[in-house]
């Protein structure tokens, strides 16, 4: 059975991870598997967070850093200062036996060092290929990300992504891994899901959009207001808060929609999207209610 | 004056104690771009955008122009085109040129366009999200081509 991390109950595109969050990403191809590692580092060191960087311990360091550099700023600078720090996991245990308790402790350290030199938090970013290049016991791993890392998130301090080769791990690894992890990443930048909403009220049809509406999603965007059109409840619910970016072209269809439609039509979204509606019109639009922040 | 290294770049004002961000002050981006490399555009265009000192909604008004401007070359002017990302005093400008038919300033909308209006819409958003919106023809053989630039200020 094809893997489906979408099913997962929180799922955000990477720049929508907050401290304290744990996700889970999974990869099939080397764009995807940078665009995330990328993202995620680079908004680390504009945010002045410390970043650590678990890399697939096969690909040479020159080639990680190019990589980081497709997705924003020369890393040079934060990798001489040590605010980006490329680690292996074998680091964690060494010179001792591989243990998922030393592991721990490993990670454990490097937070609490990065804290005592006074970054405000510290996010890893870690490619499960460390499992096979190391030989740890893949049960083991498991169990340390569902059950035995939840320590290390509680003081909202610490950030992790792990990102999985879907290639490289089976279906049932797969499904377990990000069912153990609070949250799921998007695949990368310029993807769209439209998800129904699990209980949006009696009378109402409610989509939710998680990820980007530009000219790149132009198609699953439109089929979503489709689908809105095409139905018959009296009420209309669009939950946008999981939306990193709304071009113009999306907000103006979905403020059309909202005016030719008749029904009552509410936007969730965050205050950057309501700045977009109402300056697009929306309080033209009597039967529209915009519940931004 | 370079970028501030003051004052959080991505979040609030605020931040949070810790070691300051230093903000190299020749950072600039330019870049070829087409249609597939619009969302990763975003991301390195975001990423810059802070570090030249624009943070939240100011950053959100740059991302959300320079997206109009690639969008238009795109779409109306050969695929793609050419995008500059720079400092310039106070400001943090986003220059995109294409290789395209090339248009006047004139045919920006100055009151907003109707709903059901096709076109127009884009370009008028520009101009209320920056503080300032120029439009001038490129310097190729022909066709010229425009070049479009949007600067927000740094605050």
């Amino acid at each position: 059975m094809p893997f489906h991390a979408e099913e997962h109950t929180r799922i955000v595109p990477v720049e929508r991870l907050r401290p304290g969050d744990h996700a889970f990403a999974s990869y099939a191809d080397e764009e995807s598997r940078w665009s995330t590692i990328g993202s995620f580092a680079q908004t680390g060191i504009t945010r002045g967070e410390r970043v650590l960087l678990f890399a697939d311990p096969a690909v040479p360091a020159a080639t990680v850093l190019e990589h980081l550099e497709a997705y924003g700023p020369p890393v040079g600078p934060p990798l001489k200062r040590g605010q980006l720090k490329l680690l292996t996991m074998d680091r964690m245990w060494r010179p001792r036996e591989i243990s998922v308790e030393r592991q721990m402790a490993g990670l454990r350290r490097e937070v609490e060092e990065a804290l005592h030199e006074g970054y405000p938090t510290v996010r890893s970013a870690i490619d499960m290929a460390w499992v096979a290049a190391f030989g740890a016991d893949v049960e083991q791993v498991l169990w340390r990300e569902s059950k035995g890392c939840h320590y290390l998130f509680t003081d909202a301090h610490y950030t992790e992504i792990c990102t999985y080769d879907e290639t490289r791990f089976s279906g049932d690894v797969l499904d377990r891994a990000a069912a153990g992890h609070p949250t799921a990443l998007l695949k990368g930048p310029g993807t769209l899901l439209v998800l129904p909403i699990a209980e949006p009220g009696s009378g109402t049809y409610g989509l939710r959009l998680v990820g980007e509406a530009d000219l790149s999603t132009r198609e699953p965007f439109n089929d979503a207001l489709r689908r809105i059109a095409e139905s018959q409840e009296p009420r209309v619910v669009l939950d946008l808060t999981e939306l990193s970016f709304l071009d113009v072209y999306c907000a103006r269809a979905v403020l059309r929609m909202a005016a030719e439609d008749g029904r009552r039509v509410v936007i969730r979204c965050d205050g950057i999207h309501a700045h977009t509606f109402l300056l697009l019109g929306a309080l033209d639009i009597p039967q529209l209610t915009v519940e931004g922040e | 004056m370079g970028p501030t290294t003051q004052g959080s770049p991505a979040g609030g004002p605020q931040r949070p104690p810790g070691p300051r961000v230093h903000l190299a002050a020749d950072h600039r981006l330019e870049t070829d771009f087409t249609s597939a490399d619009l969302p990763r555009l975003r991301v390195v265009l975001g990423e810059y955008a802070a570090r030249l000192g624009l943070a939240g909604s100011r950053r959100n008004a740059l991302l959300l122009s320079a997206n109009e401007l690639a969008d238009n070359a795109i779409r109306h002017a050969g695929g793609g085109g050419l995008l500059k990302l720079y400092r310039r005093g106070a400001l943090v400008c986003c220059c995109v040129s294409d290789s395209g038919p090339g248009f006047d300033v004139s045919v920006i909308p100055e009151r907003p366009p109707q709903l059901s209006s096709p076109t127009g819409w884009g370009l008028w958003t520009v101009r209320q999200l920056t503080d300032g919106l120029e439009v001038g023809p490129g310097s190729g053989p022909r066709p010229l081509g425009a070049v479009v630039t949007c600067c927000v200020r740094v605050v």
